[in-house]
């Protein structure tokens, strides 16, 4: 199954912007964040680049809600789901 | 306190209390409309001090949390003030000084019609001067905060900001205009006390140094402020607006930083009380035609707005707009976006010289000058333009028999930030702004109806700046904010409990609207038509804001929040909420 | 700050010819030989404000709560505003330790005095019209 990832802020640089992403069926957005992760070549476990994955400063949502309100790493994806990475942003 | 904070939060729970059961005929420039000037549990302790004003917007008829960034915050809680609230209307201009013996008014009308500049000037002698009259013995008296409007808000343009320190303002919302319909000049603040006792003081010492460590390393910030942002908002994420929006991608090279730092920025490491960022700068032109303006660097904001989104690619002459228009006390981003909006006009030719009395091409910095006076001053088609750009395009439209809505960049009566959604490459998206209760407000964006209740929801009640909130570890920030109350705040709180709380009572206020506008729940909780016009220009050609992805979005904000389909608080929200007593007036909202 | 961004440090300047000392009608202040500092002596204070009156850079105040003299002391040598500006990283209050050959008198002027020059400074011809 496919899903359409959108990365925003300065994780962009490193992971890109848009991609479509293929999973298994079953697939988490805990596996989502780690073939991520391995696409750009980051090496530390749980983080995409500075932020801890499932932690209080990267906002994943999935269909505009968030991982939190789901099953958190544990959210089961489907296919066609639009998923945001969204590091803290500053506007001004 | 617990429930509600302070700032933002406590200014809604105020005004539903006392005017709620009236708020669809409140005239929001009427006699009955609150003004508040707030701060927040956390103002002058946690660094970045800021006042929050609040009242019935005159522009969304719900409510906004503006916040500027000012001493007259810290004044305030020096003097042993929370807080300024002000209702009715005096019979001639005053000003309201407040002190540790308390609050009086003081005659202004000889500081009616004046300048930002002028304004400060004055007071800060006459107060001193007063002071010094009343306690003689004391020693030096340090100069007073100041809250002001100029002749904007005295001539009630809706989108009038409140100014303090000649280049801040709280200008969303329009409060300018609320203080101006009350013959409010100033509010001033001036306090020999200490800041008030926090719950753990050892701890909110350590705490500060911690916060301090992290906003220190912020080198780029502290550098630049937002002040190189004018060039890279366009050539780097084509999200900045370009004459009222037509555009969003420039690649203006002598627009860049070092074209407005070099030649005009005066002043490099400027703050107000107790900012560890300092990221502000002040510009001075000390030769040719502006000689003698000041202002900030400008911002980000004013750089687009009083800048490209005028025409405008010439940093002396974007000070100059900016100057002037802080001056006047427009809002630095409603005000240009109305006077865009009139260009745009101009350009189609639905607008002509005879309405403006000169003409208005894009670039011309001095017709711009004129353009800001006239609507300061309401006089012809200003007078028009002065009541908002939503409001305007309605009149205009019936005026000239030609639907000039589509060109309107606003969103409930709030005109946009300049942070463009089409791009998709800035911070702004699909429904930053069509979903949020402060509308075209950049600095409080819906995100998902969870993310952003602990970040602007929270900082505008705290009453905190967000430049000294966003790279601190957030589980720093709450251990803080635990720390000074002593209420068992978590970021999850926020996120799920406060914010929330916060967030529909402004949603309620907002949808309940009145006395001459209210919105339609799902159509107006939309971007601006021109936000669905394809990208004309730059790397992000031919894009535009995804209809459908709108949808989608803000039918799941609405029910993460629990709202109903169509974004009115459900009753079992409410009552999650500790809002029962709005659910009289949502039932007749709901279908 | 009496106008937006020109902000003056008010500083006690230790005059050569402590105008303050001499004007206290009690023998309430004096000067620590080592620092060169004024010395408030509270219990002796009567609360009278020539010391105000007498300093050119109207540094003395009253202190709210028991409206004694305050004049900076130099806490005893070792600053606690310099320490305090240095750990944050600021360094705009450093302590200079040297003979001066400058009456140090000179630096004694009323902040607004500074910051009418310092607007100048920063402004250029504006500058004379913003204090």
């Amino acid at each position: 199954m496919k899903v359409n990832v959108r990365i925003f802020g300065n994780l962009a640089a490193t992971l890109g912007r848009k991609q479509v992403v293929e999973l298994d069926e079953g697939a988490t957005v805990g596996t989502l964040s780690n073939r991520l992760a391995e696409g750009a070549g980051l090496r530390r476990q749980g983080y995409l680049g500075n932020y801890k994955v499932g932690g209080d400063d990267l906002a994943i949502l999935v269909n505009g809600r968030n991982i939190h309100l789901l099953d958190g790493l544990e959210t089961v994806l489907k296919d066609g789901d639009e998923v945001i990475v969204l590091p803290p942003t500053a506007g001004g | 306190m617990e429930a509600y904070f302070g700032g933002r939060g406590l200014a809604a729970k105020i005004l539903w209390d006392r005017i709620g059961g009236q708020w669809p005929k409140v005239d929001p420039l009427g006699p009955d409309n609150i003004f508040l000037a707030l701060t927040g549990p956390m103002t002058a302790i946690y660094p970045g001090a800021r006042i929050c004003c609040s009242g019935k917007s005159p522009l969304s008829n719900g409510t906004v949390g503006s916040t500027a960034s000012t001493e007259f915050a810290s004044e305030l809680k020096m003097a042993g003030y929370d807080g300024v609230i002000v209702s009715g209307k005096a019979s001639r201009p005053v000003y309201i000084l407040v002190t540790d013996e308390g609050g009086e008014t003081r005659d202004a009308s000889h500081l009616w019609g004046k300048l930002g500049e002028d304004t400060i000037r004055i007071l800060n002698k006459e107060v001193t001067e007063e002071l010094t009259k009343r306690k003689p013995n004391v020693g030096l008296w340090r100069e007073p905060g100041i809250i002001y409007i100029g002749p904007a808000g005295e001539n009630l343009v809706r989108t009038a900001a409140v100014m303090t320190k000649i280049c801040h303002a709280a200008g969303y919302g329009g409060y300018g205009s609320v203080m101006g319909s009350k013959n409010l000049k100033a509010v001033v603040a001036k306090g020999r006390g200490i800041i008030p006792e926090v719950d753990a003081p050892e701890a909110v010492k350590l705490l500060w140094k911690e916060v301090h460590r992290h906003l220190i390393a912020e080198s780029g910030f502290r550098r630049m402020g937002t002040g190189y942002a004018g060039y890279s908002v366009g050539a780097d994420t084509s999200s900045e607006p370009i004459r009222n929006w037509q555009e969003e991608w420039h690649d203006e090279r002598r627009y860049g930083g070092p074209m407005f730092e070099t030649r005009y920025w005066v002043k490099k490491r400027w703050a107000d009380f107790n900012c560890t960022t300092s990221c502000m700068k002040l510009s001075c032109i000390k030769s040719g035609r502006w000689k003698g303006d000041i202002t900030d660097m400008p911002d980000y904001e004013l750089e687009a707005y009083c800048g490209t989104n005028l025409g405008i690619f010439d940093p002396g002459d974007n000070i100059h707009i900016s100057a002037v228009v802080d001056n006047l006390g427009h809002s630095g981003i409603n005000g240009p976006n109305t006077m865009g909006f009139a260009a745009e006009l101009y350009q189609r030719g639905i607008l002509t010289k005879e309405d403006f009395g000169f003409e208005l091409k894009w670039g011309d910095a001095e017709a711009f000058e004129k353009l800001a006076w006239l609507i300061a001053k309401r006089e012809k088609i200003g007078d028009i333009l002065a009541e908002g750009t939503f409001r305007a395009a309605m009149r205009i439209s019936e005026m000239k028999g030609v639907d000039v809505m589509p060109y309107a960049v606003q969103v409930k009566g709030i005109e946009v930030g300049a942070h463009g959604t089409r791009s998709d490459a800035d911070y702004t998206h699909e429904i930053s702004y069509a979903a949020s209760v402060q509308g075209g407000d950049h600095t409080s964006v819906a995100v998902d109806g969870y993310t952003e209740m602990s970040s602007a929801v929270f900082t505008d009640s705290a009453v905190i700046c967000n430049f000294c909130f966003f790279w601190v570890p957030r589980a720093l920030v709450f251990d803080f904010a635990k720390a000074v109350t002593g209420f068992p705040i978590t970021m999850e709180s926020w996120r799920k409990e406060t914010g929330p709380r916060i967030v529909t009572l402004q949603r309620a206020l907002l949808l309940m609207g009145g006395p001459d506008v209210e919105w339609r729940p799902v159509e107006d909780d939309d971007n601006p038509p021109r936000f669905y016009e394809p990208l004309p220009s730059g790397p992000h050609k031919g894009k535009a804001t995804n209809r459908e992805l709108v949808e989608q979005k803000r039918r799941t904000y609405f029910e993460t929040l629990g709202w109903d389909e169509r974004g009115v608080p459900t009753k079992e929200t409410l009552e999650k909420l500790a809002l029962a007593d709005l659910e009289l007036a949502m039932r007749n909202l709901r279908k | 700050m009496p106008f937006p961004g020109v902000e003056v440090p008010h500083l006690c300047a230790q005059c050569d010819d402590y105008p303050c000392v001499k004007s206290c009608p009690v023998e309430a202040l004096s000067i620590d030989q080592e620092t060169t500092a004024v010395i408030v002596n509270k219990e002796k204070c009567i609360s009278c404000g020539k010391c105000i009156i007498a300093c050119p850079g109207r540094v003395p105040f009253l202190h709210p709560k028991d409206n004694k003299a305050i004049i900076c002391d130099l806490c005893s040598g070792d600053p606690e505003c310099v320490k305090v500006c240095t750990e944050a990283g600021y360094n705009a209050l450093t302590l200079v330790q040297e003979e001066m050959s400058v009456d140090r008198k000179l630096f004694a002027r009323h902040p607004i005095e500074v910051a009418k020059d310092l607007a100048v400074n920063l402004f250029g011809e504006k500058g004379e019209k913003v204090i």
